[in-house]
């Protein structure tokens, strides 16, 4: 009778282990694990400079006090990116104090003159950025922050989709990819008030 | 020199190291699929042949069935898939447990009494369908190292090869243990 011990505390074992490791059964992908190792909002902005279509220099963290939606895009991107970026649009055409920025994980093909390109494809709005990381440990910069860029084999980029909404220097809230526009627009309109 | 073993380790170590292994975790098809089965396979040979560490005892094939449905369910979680992509050492860890699983689910399954086998076959399919099932269905990426693509065949192959296996699962409860209803001459025994 002893002996079944040893199955119920494997069972046991297991079971805490499968916990431990999607972070409370919430975090099975690797996009929800970087997130959640980020922490909970609000929590602060890593160092990540960038520089930007229009010649800017910015430090996302010394953005002020004006909310900034950041999300992570690559000029080549074939999947999601199309969809994060019509959102991004959508949402810059309603909110004027709204300070956009499209962050290229592809900074070594994405040169400056396309990103501004596909600024101006994307109605060229003056509260849009559109920029790449200039630091040299970028990835891990960004990875503090909640975001996954994996580099698959066949040069496409695998990276998080989520929109990050940032306030003095902290992000405030993280939309994930299947949100919707009129679910943003509701939160964005509470933090402009 | 015991011939079985010694192609087992070779097949083993040619399935796992390059150019098969890069070859076949190309995509999640070849990697979760082909390569998970093909070493659960081996690690059933493994068990065959090697005529050390019987199970004995009901607690150790239960034991050896719970770590073998662990090492399914870990390699089967996103996380887990991304992870053995990106380390070289996690995906060797992976060929081990899914070689150590196989020859723990023929020393479990050996002995084992046909019920706890077919309610077993039942539980591993169902966990085969579902599996199946997520990865077919999701449209966003659950393992950042493949495709959108790569992520609905694979559900679509785990799906079929889950609802094939819970087929034969109940046929194989309809027939075999259906037969213990009966006498030695087919007719139903008498109470």
């Amino acid at each position: 009778m002893l002996g079944w011990l040893l199955p119920a505390s494997l069972l046991l074992a297991y079971l805490s282990f499968l916990w431990w490791y999607t972070s409370g059964f919430s975090a099975f992908t690797m996009f929800s694990r970087v997130l959640s190792e980020a922490g909970s909002p609000p929590y602060p902005v890593p160092e990540l400079h960038l520089s930007c279509h229009n010649g800017a220099v910015l430090d996302i963290r010394k953005a002020g006090s004006k909310p900034v939606l950041l999300n992570f895009i690559y000029l080549n991107c074939i999947y999601g990116c199309p969809i994060s970026l019509a959102k991004m649009y959508r949402l810059g055409k309603d909110f004027e104090n709204l300070l956009l920025v499209s962050v290229s994980v592809d900074p070594e093909r994405d040169s400056l003159e396309d990103l501004k390109k596909r600024w101006s494809a994307l109605g060229g709005f003056n509260n849009w950025l559109f920029c790449r990381p200039t630091d040299r440990d970028w990835r891990d910069r960004v990875r503090r922050m909640g975001v996954w860029v994996y580099k698959r084999k066949d040069g496409l980029i695998n990276h998080t989709l989520d929109l990050f909404l940032i306030r003095e220097g902290r992000v405030i809230e993280t939309f994930p990819p299947e949100e919707r526009v009129s679910e943003i627009k509701i939160f964005l309109e509470e933090v402009e008030r | 020199m015991n011939i079985p073993l010694l192609l087992i380790a070779i097949l083993f170590i040619l399935t796992s190291v390059p150019p098969t292994d890069p070859l076949l975790d190309g995509s999640m098809v070849g990697k979760a699929v082909l390569q998970q089965f093909l070493h659960i396979g081996l690690g059933l040979l493994l068990g065959r042949y090697w005529k050390r560490f019987y199970f004995k005892k009901g607690y150790q094939r239960a034991s050896g069935l719970i770590t073998f449905t662990f090492l399914i369910v870990f390699w089967s979680i996103p996380i887990s898939v991304d992870l053995s992509e990106v380390h070289e050492w996690m995906d060797q860890l992976y060929h081990v447990s899914m070689l150590l699983g196989g020859f723990l689910l023929h020393r479990s399954f050996k002995g084992l009494p046909d019920v706890f086998r077919g309610a077993y076959g039942l539980l591993f399919s169902s966990m085969l369908i579902s599996t199946g099932y997520v990865y077919k269905t999701k449209s966003v990426l659950l393992c950042s190292t493949y495709s959108l693509e790569d992520q609905h065949t694979y559900g679509r192959v785990v799906l079929f090869f889950g609802g094939i296996l819970y087929v034969a699962t109940v046929l194989w409860i309809i027939f075999k243990l259906g037969r213990r209803g009966e006498g030695r001459d087919g007719r139903p025994l008498s109470p």
